[in-house]
C-alpha cells in the first residue's frame, strides 16, 4: 500500500516558489493500476518521483508497504529504488552505447547479482517481452515500441512491488502505445502495482482508477 | 556493485570516448615516462658506481691514512721538526689487523724514488714513471691485471706497469710487455743500494742517477681504479731505505740542476722535476734555495731526498683494510677513526654520489612532476566533461538503484583507470627504451673490451610505484568531478538533455 500523508513539496526557482505537492493525502492499494492525470506543472511527476524515492518531501510522509521513505538515508533509498520500484520514462532513457541486454541488466549491477545470473534473468525478461532476438541490439537498432519494452524489462527485472511509468506512450504511435499498455495490464495482473502518469485519456482508460491533480492538490481520487 | 563490474563498466566508459580518453591517457604516459627516465637515470648512475666498487672489491675496503694531511708521495713524518704525530707504523697496522672483522690490512708506500723508466731493448728513451705504489698484494688490496699477474709479496725486481706505457714503448698489446725488462732511474745525484756514489759527497749530481732493473710481471688497465704501477712492499721498503741523494755543497748549486721539488717542505717527498731540465718546480722558495745550493729540510737538489725516511719507524703512506663483510664496514670504520686516522670507505663514495644524484633527481623529478601535474589537470577536465555529458545516464543509474557512493566510486575509479593505463603504457614505453638503451650501452662497452651488464634497470619498486602513483594521481584528480556527479539530484539529472 502506498500512503501519502500531508505530502508537501515546494520548488524554488529564483524568487519563484512552486508548490508541486500541496498537502496531498492519498492511498493506493497493493495491486492497483492507477492513472495520474493533470495539466503540465500540476505535480503528477513530482508525486511519482516522491513515491519512487527519487525525490523527498518537504513535509508530510510517504509510506510504501510500511516503509517510511522520509526516514531513509541515501543508501536505503537507493536500495528501495533498486528492489521495490521500477521506473519507465517517456524517452526510454536507455544507454545508447549498450545492448538491450546490458540495459536490462543495469539494476542487477547495483544489487550485486553475479554476471551469469544477470544474463540469465535479462534474457528471460526480454524473451518474455518478445525481444529474445534483440538481445545484443543497441537502442538505435530498435523501434520505439521495442525500446520502451526494453525499458519496461529493465523496470521489472527485479520484480518490483511498484512500477511507475511517466508518459510511457508519449513517444509512441497509437498501435505501439496499445501494446505497451497491454503489457502494463498484464504486469498488473501478476500483482504489480502500476502508477501511470499521463495526459492521454485513452491511456488512463487502462487503469482501474484515475487520480486528477491540479496545482499540487488531488482533485479526484 | 561488484569490483569486477566496476572494471567492466569503467573500461567500457573509457572506450566510449576513445579519442578523448586516449589523449588524456597520453598526457599521463608522457608524465610517467619522464618520471621513470629520471629515476632510472639516477639509479643507473648509482648502479654503475656501485658495480665498479663491487667489481674491485672495494665495498669491503677501508682506506686509512694518518691525519697529518700528508700530500706527498714519500714516507710520512719527515717533517723538519720531527716525526708524524700519528704515523701509520707497523705497530698501528698490527693493531688494526687485530680488530674484529678485519680480514687483512695492507700498508703501502708511494715509492717515488724512481722517476723515469725505459724499456730494455726498446728505443732507449726514458719516460716519466710517475711513481709506483709499493703494496702487499691480495687479500687486503684487490688489484686486477689485464695481462700477466700481480706482484707477489716479498719478491723484488718485479713490477706491474700501467698499460699507459704500451704506446710509449711501441707495444701493441699488454701481453707483449709481460716478461720484458725495464730500467728505472732515480733523481739526479741519487744512489741506490750498493751502487757507489760517484760525487764528492756520495752523489753524482745530474749525470748518473741511481738505476735499477725490474721484470714486468703484469699490466694493469689504466682506465680502471687500479690502473697504476705496483711493486712489492718488500722491495719498496728496500728502495726507500737504500736510496740516497748527494747533498750539494753550499754555494755550488748549479741553476737548473738544483731545482726545488713540488712536494711540501718537511714532508720528505722527492720532487717531480725532470733531471737536467733545470725547470724550477713549484716548491716553496727559501727552502729549496737552488741559488745558494742549500737544500731545504728534507729536500735536496732535483727533489731528491738526502736520506730516505724509514717507513717502519715513521709510518706508511696508507693502509688498505679489508673486512669480512660489507655489514661491518661502518663499525670497523668508526673504530679506526677512534684511533686517530682518516678513513674513506666505498660507502663514503656512494654517499657522495647519492647526494649528488638526489639533488639532480629532485631537479629533474620536478620537471617530471610538472608533466604529471598537467596530466592530472587533463584528467580533471576529462572527468568534468564526462560528468556533464552523462548527467542523464547518472539519473538513470540513480533511478535504478545506484547510491551516491556508487556514483562517486564509479567516476573516481574511472579517473583512476585513466591514470592506471597511462602508467602501464608509460612503463611499457620506458621498458622498450631501456632495452634499446642497454643494447646501445652494451655495444659501446664491448667496443672498449668491457663487459656490458645491462646497467639500466627498473627495480620492482619503481615499476609498481609508477603505476600505483599514476593510478592514485588519477583517483585524486577524479575526486572533484566524481563528487559533483554524486551530488547530482537524480530528478534534475533525468530531466537534463545530457
Amino acid at each position: 500500500m502506498i500512503q501519502l500523508e500531508q505530502a508537501t513539496r515546494v520548488y524554488r526557482l529564483g524568487d519563484e516558489r512552486i508548490q508541486a505537492l500541496d498537502s496531498v493525502d492519498l492511498t493506493i492499494d497493493d495491486g492497483d493500476f492507477v492513472a495520474v492525470m493533470g495539466p503540465s506543472g500540476s505535480g503528477k511527476t513530482t508525486m511519482a518521483n516522491v513515491v519512487g524515492g527519487l525525490d523527498r518531501l518537504d513535509s508530510g510522509r510517504v509510506v510504501v508497504n510500511g516503509r517510511d521513505l522520509h526516514t531513509y538515508n541515501d543508501s536505503e533509498l537507493s536500495r528501495y529504488r533498486n528492489q521495490y520500484v521500477g521506473f519507465v520514462f517517456q524517452n526510454f532513457n536507455l544507454h545508447t552505447s549498450q545492448s538491450a541486454l546490458s540495459n536490462v541488466m543495469l539494476p542487477l549491477l547495483f544489487s550485486k547479482v553475479k554476471p551469469r545470473e544477470r544474463a540469465r534473468r535479462g534474457k528471460e525478461v526480454l524473451e518474455r517481452l518478445g525481444l529474445g532476438d534483440r538481445l545484443q541490439h543497441r537502442p538505435s537498432q530498435l523501434s520505439g515500441g521495442q525500446r520502451q519494452r526494453v525499458a519496461i524489462a529493465r523496470a521489472i527485472i527485479n520484480k518490483p512491488e511498484v512500477v511507475i511509468a511517466d508518459e510511457p506512450t508519449g513517444n509512441l504511435d497509437s498501435k505501439r502505445g496499445v501494446e505497451i499498455m497491454d503489457l502494463f495490464t498484464e504486469l498488473n495482473g501478476e500483482g504489480m502495482t502500476i502508477v501511470v502518469i499521463t495526459h492521454d485519456a485513452d491511456v488512463a482508460a487502462y487503469a482501474k482508477r484515475t487520480i486528477h491533480i491540479h496545482d499540487g492538490q488531488v482533485v479526484t481520487a | 556493485m561488484r569490483w569486477g563490474d566496476y572494471l567492466r563498466v569503467l573500461n567500457g566508459n573509457l572506450l566510449r570516448q576513445k579519442l578523448r580518453a586516449s589523449l588524456t591517457i597520453l598526457s599521463v604516459v608522457i608524465g610517467s615516462v619522464a618520471v621513470i627516465c629520471v629515476l632510472a637515470a639516477t639509479l643507473t648512475v648509482r648502479n654503475v658506481v656501485e658495480q665498479q666498487l663491487a667489481a674491485t672489491g672495494q665495498l669491503t675496503d677501508i682506506a686509512v691514512s694518518s691525519n697529518n694531511n700528508n700530500q706527498g708521495g714519500g714516507p710520512q713524518a719527515a717533517s723538519p721538526g720531527g716525526g708524524n704525530a700519528n704515523p701509520l707504523t707497523q705497530a698501528v697496522v698490527a693493531k688494526i689487523t687485530a680488530l674484529p672483522h678485519v680480514a687483512a690490512a695492507s700498508p703501502f708506500l708511494q715509492s717515488q724514488e724512481l722517476q723515469n723508466i725505459s724499456l730494455d731493448g726498446g728505443d732507449g728513451k726514458q719516460y716519466s714513471l710517475n711513481g709506483a705504489e709499493a703494496v702487499i698484494p691480495n687479500p687486503a688490496g684487490t688489484q686486477s691485471v689485464v695481462a700477466g699477474r700481480f706482484i707477489k709479496d716479498g719478491e723484488t725486481n718485479t713490477i706491474v706497469l700501467s698499460s699507459e706505457y704500451l704506446a710509449s714503448f711501441g707495444l701493441s698489446s699488454p701481453q707483449a710487455l709481460v716478461g720484458r725488462t725495464v730500467t728505472m732511474y732515480g733523481g739526479p745525484g741519487s744512489t741506490l743500494g750498493t751502487q757507489p756514489p760517484t760525487g764528492q759527497s756520495g752523489g753524482n749530481p745530474g749525470n748518473q742517477p741511481a738505476q735499477v732493473t725490474a721484470t714486468v710481471v703484469g699490466v694493469t688497465d689504466t682506465s680502471q681504479s687500479y690502473g697504476g704501477n705496483y711493486i712489492s712492499l718488500t722491495w719498496g721498503l728496500t728502495l726507500a731505505t737504500q736510496y740516497q741523494c748527494a747533498p750539494t755543497r753550499p754555494g755550488s748549486g748549479q741553476p737548473g740542476q738544483g731545482q726545488p721539488g713540488s712536494g711540501q717542505p718537511g714532508q720528505g717527498q722527492p720532487g717531480s722535476g725532470q733531471p737536467g731540465q733545470g725547470q724550477p718546480g713549484p716548491g716553496q722558495p727559501g727552502q729549496g734555495q737552488p741559488e745558494q745550493g742549500q737544500p731545504g729540510p728534507g729536500q735536496g737538489p732535483g727533489g731528491c731526498q738526502t736520506q730516505a725516511s724509514d717507513p717502519l719507524t715513521n709510518g706508511y703512506d696508507g693502509l688498505t683494510v679489508k673486512l669480512d663483510s660489507t655489514d661491518n664496514v661502518a663499525a670497523v670504520n668508526a673504530q679506526i677513526k677512534a684511533l686517530g686516522f682518516s678513513t674513506q670507505t666505498a660507502q663514503d663514495i656512494l654517499d657522495q654520489v647519492t647526494n649528488v644524484l638526489t639533488i639532480v633527481g629532485l631537479v629533474l623529478g620536478g620537471i617530471g612532476a610538472i608533466s604529471l601535474l598537467v596530466a592530472a589537470i587533463g584528467i580533471i577536465n576529462t572527468m568534468v566533461m564526462a560528468t556533464y555529458e552523462r548527467r542523464r545516464e547518472i539519473g538513470v543509474m540513480r533511478a535504478t538503484g545506484a547510491s551516491r557512493r556508487t556514483v562517486l566510486a564509479m567516476f573516481t575509479l574511472e579517473a583512476g583507470m585513466i591514470g592506471f593505463w597511462g602508467g602501464m603504457i608509460g612503463l611499457g614505453i620506458a621498458s622498450l627504451a631501456r632495452l634499446v638503451g642497454n643494447h646501445a650501452l652494451n655495444n659501446a662497452l664491448s667496443s672498449h673490451n668491457l663487459a656490458g651488464t645491462d646497467v639500466i634497470s627498473f627495480p620492482l619498486w619503481l615499476m609498481v610505484g609508477v603505476v600505483a602513483g599514476t593510478t592514485v594521481l588519477g583517483i585524486v584528480a577524479g575526486v572533484l568531478p566524481a563528487g559533483r556527479a554524486a551530488r547530482l539530484d537524480p530528478v534534475e539529472a533525468l530531466a537534463s538533455g545530457g
